[in-house]
């Protein structure tokens, strides 16, 4: 009877239990929220790393070195330099660098004792390859006879690996030469200085190569470094004579001569948001008397929106509504027209009448084909859509969405590719509708940067391969001049289940391209010698939402896109949705500093004393102290925005108008403007008018005559 | 009883016991209801008289605006908070100083200082799901503001109506917001189901009521004296003096479908700041009724 009673008890137990325990597994999400954090900080943006075999090779030679056993420390040395391909490894601060770099730390880590074990190895081989390299006329007196034109690869692998035998400092020397004559000023400069840092006792006078690298630092246009150069040569090298580009002069004087060119490169606005042609940057700006608009162009009507809503709304995906209908246009400007490019369709309007000059497609079935998108399992992410202007030519990137995708993987795979157009008619120069070219099967993201001489540079991937290069192209054919590897992003997906793709930004400083992935990781690329010197690695968050659709599925927050801004020698960043900005000092490279940032603002301006950051709100930033100056609460929106920068005025065009915030934090009116219907957006201005791109219309706006951009 | 067995005699004498606690518990009861019942017996029921209630309802223009607003300041960086609190204040009242309006004023409920939230985890709350795994927690410097219009029944609605909006455009501005989000998610559906977009952010107010209710008295008292005249007409009496007043208190006329969905859902229908004992406030610009309602009983002259 107890016995019973006891089972009977312990089912009245064991029934609530085993309910509570399928119900708490039936209502618990998928995946716990920890979880969910832990798959959205997982690592993105994956670099070329060197083999393992390389870095045991160099843990040996670290080993030996400790216990000063040069012979198997040298020989697991040259094993890791034989062995070396070109990868990256691991440095201080989350820095990877260059293999060959951080072989050559590894030497110039060697105690005296071990240089001189290092020499009485090596100093026969380096001397036969510094002979070979530039025919025997490498000299001590700094390269009087003329530097040979073909040896920068054979001359690198000299200073790579034997820099610090006896004629290191000649190889490193002539390399500066080489370079500089290559025109590679940044590199030329950086070889200088290792002779000056990292080779006591060299026979190269120190004056002479104090005057190389002013002369290379003014060429590239490194101001802030080349004054505090000057500063130091002034106080050590007083009255010395240096003989220098074929004459001897006084070193003080010839200082005085390179500085008289000096300009500081503009800075003011940052890579993905410069505008790319507009000619010099304005030095003052001022807001129209009034809202009536001189011409407007309108994209979205409402009528377009509702068609979106509504086709939306229909399959519970409302939600996009917004990210389709608040999409801001990438546009590029020359002094006579403004371009376009509205999801694809490319079109000009002069700038004076308001008038479409040309356009690709027609934009009557825009509306309707944005609303079949989600259901077809296409990608309505137009984030790496631009456009730009070259001379006489405007290029875009878009997807044409006239050219309808026939089954799903065509839909998933749809190209973003490259159309390049004559800017007054609007005729296809080169581009996929002229056949077959070299650029077919690729595609690309993000917006391109002028390079010399006709081409550019742009990111993007080829074939099926997930890589992303560095492409350099030929303005004029389209022709594939180089590609440098970058690495593989770790691309997320959204709550539907569609790949969202890291956008990245470019950026070019003295000589090298910069790549923020917007993916975890920023790189430095030399594009001459088509290799990445380095890259700096931080935590991202790629979005791994699942691919349900819950009732309780929230818009994302506005994110701010990423920017880079050069200033002096530091390099200053913040990635797409990031709540950090990074500072990095370029001459090491190293961190200077980092600082927690609200994801919705992004660095929009910086003035050498200040960065300024704007998004929700517009933020000033002390660049040295880091601290926060001062903070204004503005209306924008949309993740599209382009600040206008003038004369101590930061011109952010949100939701309420055009904000006027000034770099003392002092604000001025709100212009209100005649657009009121979208999120704020592009910024533009001219001799004569104020353009404001929003996701609705092109509005111009006259400004007062004669008024200077 | 000598038969009955023990037991049972035991029984006997607990039913008589029950029987008496029984009746005592009748009495008390009959006692309790009478006790109960006795306030809400007709006053005619005990005395002669006629009884009439009255309804006095007098209107005044609002003479204050009040616009809810609320200002705050986050950042990963508590320093980085402060700044954008104290930059949006000062800017706040700067730019609405800047409107050089002597009616308006401006009052601040004090800050506070918590931890914010970021809207996609408020809404996973909201929904009642979970907040997620918060990786960098924010400082939020916040506070209550209470924009002030006085004298508003000086001027003309339309004047008043566009020197609000002027406020609020100049508020937004500055960066405040206008207005509050919900506080949860059974106020978001409360504004959801009545068709508000967002919560009302202009209260008309008028601070003291004690006048309007002194004419809405007079009025009570008027309507239902002429009642009870009127019907001691038609009954062939004459009116006496007042024999008995009862005050029904004073109301004013609300929002009736959010308040009863407030007090379903047991929350407080959300206003710009909770009226005092003396206000009288409407979301709309319109003449604030006071109503008094009176119950009288008038003697009969014999």
């Amino acid at each position: 009877m107890n016995g019973r009673n006891h089972s009977a008890e312990r089912l009245r137990h064991a029934v609530p239990c085993a309910l509570a325990i399928l119900a708490t597994t039936w209502l618990a999400p998928s995946r716990s929220p920890a979880q969910e954090a832990v798959t959205n900080q997982q690592m993105g943006f994956s670099v070329h790393k060197e083999k393992p075999a390389v870095m045991e090779a160099v843990e040996d030679f670290e080993r030996y070195r400790e216990k000063e056993a040069w012979e198997k420390a040298f020989a697991a040395l040259g094993k890791a330099f034989d062995q070396a391909a070109g990868g990256l490894v691991p440095g201080k601060d989350g820095f990877m660098v260059d293999v060959s770099g951080k072989l050559r730390d590894e030497l110039l880590s060697l105690p005296a004792q071990g240089r001189q074990a290092y020499r009485l190895f090596s100093d026969p081989t380096s001397a036969k390859l510094l002979h070979d390299a530039t025919d025997g006329d490498a000299d001590a007196s700094g390269g009087k006879g003329s530097p040979p034109h073909d040896s920068i690869a054979s001359l690198d692998r000299i200073v790579d690996r034997y820099f610090i035998t006896s004629s290191g400092d000649r190889a490193a020397d002539r390399l500066g030469d080489a370079l500089f004559e290559a025109g590679n000023f940044a590199r030329a400069e950086r070889c200088w200085r290792m002779v000056l840092e990292s080779f006591p006792g060299s026979s190269i006078p120190a004056a002479l190569l104090q005057g190389k690298r002013a002369t290379a630092l003014a060429r590239s246009g490194q101001w802030a470094a080349f004054n505090e150069l000057r500063a130091e040569a002034q106080e050590r090298f007083s009255g010395q004579t240096v003989h220098i580009a074929g004459r001897d002069v006084a070193l003080a004087d010839y200082l005085q001569e390179l500085s008289r060119d000096a300009t500081e490169p503009a800075s003011t606005q940052p890579a993905g948001l410069q505008p790319s042609t507009l000619s010099g940057a304005a030095d003052s700006a001022e807001m129209p008397a009034d809202d009536t608009p001189v011409w407007q162009v309108p994209l979205m009507d409402d009528q377009g929106k509702k068609q979106i809503t509504d086709a939306l709304n229909n399959i519970g995906w409302q939600m996009m509504a917004g990210q389709m209908a608040s999409y801001v246009p990438p546009t590029a400007l020359d002094a006579r027209r403004l371009y376009v490019n509205w999801f694809g369709a490319c079109f000009a309007v002069d700038l004076s009448t308001g008038k479409m000059l040309w356009r690709t497609n027609s934009f009557a079935n825009i509306p309707q084909t944005l609303a079949q998108m989600p259901m077809q399992g296409m990608s309505t992410d137009f984030s790496d859509a631009s456009a730009m202007v070259a001379g006489d030519r405007v290029l875009f990137s878009r997807r044409d969405l006239s050219s309808r995708p026939r089954n799903p993987q065509e839909q998933q795979n749809a190209s973003t590719h490259l159309l390049c157009l004559n800017a007054e008619t609007g005729k296809t120069i080169w581009g996929p509708d002229k056949g077959p070219g070299p650029l077919s099967g690729w595609s690309f993201t993000g917006k391109p940067l002028a390079g010399e001489d006709g081409t550019f540079y742009i990111c993007g991937r080829s074939g099926e391969n997930q890589e992303l290069s560095l492409a350099h192209i030929a303005l004029a054919n389209g022709e594939l001049l180089a590609r440098v590897p970058l690495g593989t992003p770790a691309a997320g997906v959204d709550f539907r289940g569609s790949v969202l793709s890291p956008v990245p930004v470019l950026l070019m400083r003295d000589s090298r391209i910069y790549v923020l992935t917007n993916n975890g990781v920023l790189l430095a690329v030399d594009p001459r010698a088509a290799r990445v010197e380095w890259a700096f690695t931080y935590p991202t968050e790629v979005s791994a939402s699942p691919q349900v659709f819950f009732f309780n599925q929230v818009a994302p927050d506005t994110k701010a896109a990423g920017a880079m801004l050069a200033s002096g020698t530091t390099l200053y960043f913040k990635e797409f949705g990031g709540d950090m900005i990074y500072a990095l000092n370029l001459a090491g490279p190293s961190l200077k500093w980092k600082r927690p940032c609200d994801s919705s603002v992004t660095i929009a301006a910086g003035d050498g004393q200040n960065l300024y950051l704007c998004g929700t709100e517009a933020d000033c930033i002390d660049m040295e102290s880091r601290a926060m100056k001062w903070s204004d609460r503005i209306s924008v929106a949309c993740q599209s925005i382009r600040p206008l920068v003038a004369g101590g005025h930061v011109y952010i065009f949100g939701q309420r108008g055009i904000h006027d915030v000034q770099s003392d934090g002092g604000t001025g009116p709100i212009f209100r403007g005649y657009d009121r219907s979208g999120d704020g957006g592009a910024l533009w201005q001219t001799a004569d008018k104020l353009i404001t791109v929003s996701s609705a219309a092109v509005t111009a706006y006259p400004l007062k005559h004669g008024q200077r951009p | 009883m000598g038969n009955v067995p023990e037991s049972a005699a035991f029984h006997m004498t607990n039913a008589l016991k029950h029987r008496r606690v029984a009746v005592w518990q009748t009495v008390l009861g009959c006692i309790f209801c009478a006790a109960c019942l006795a306030p809400i017996v007709p006053a005619w029921a005990d005395d002669a008289g006629i009884s009439v209630s009255g309804v006095g309802v007098a209107k005044g223009r609002p003479t204050l605006v009040e616009i809810g607003a609320r200002l705050s300041g986050d950042g990963e960086l508590a320093a980085d908070a402060s700044v954008k609190y104290n930059d949006l204040k000062k800017k706040a009242v700067a730019a609405l100083e800047g409107l050089k309006d002597p009616n308006l004023s401006i009052e601040f409920s004090g800050p506070t200082v918590g931890l914010a939230t970021d809207s996609a985890a408020q809404m996973r709350i909201m929904q009642g799901g979970a907040a997620g795994d918060a990786t960098k927690q924010k400082v939020q410097i916040s506070e209550q503001v209470r924009l002030i219009l006085k004298d508003a029944d000086k001027l003309e609605p339309d004047k008043l109506i566009a020197e609000v909006l002027k406020v609020i455009d100049t508020a937004k501005d500055a960066g405040l917001q206008v207005g509050s989000p919900p506080a949860n998610y059974i106020q978001m559906q409360i504004r959801a189901q009545t068709g508000q977009n967002g919560d009302t952010i202009v209260v008309f107010k008028i601070p003291d009521r004690s006048e309007l209710e002194s004419q809405a008295y007079e009025k009570a008292v008027a309507d239902a004296r002429a009642k009870a005249e009127r019907i001691a007409k038609l009954s062939g009496v004459k009116l006496g003096r007042v024999a008995f007043v009862q005050d029904q208190g004073t109301a004013q006329e609300g929002n009736g479908q959010q308040s009863l969905l407030a007090a379903i859902y047991g929350e407080a229908a959300s206003t710009a700041t909770p009226p005092s004992s003396k206000e009288v406030e409407s979301s709309a610009l319109t003449e604030i009724p006071v109503t008094v309602k009176l119950t009288i009983k008038f003697e009969i002259e014999k």
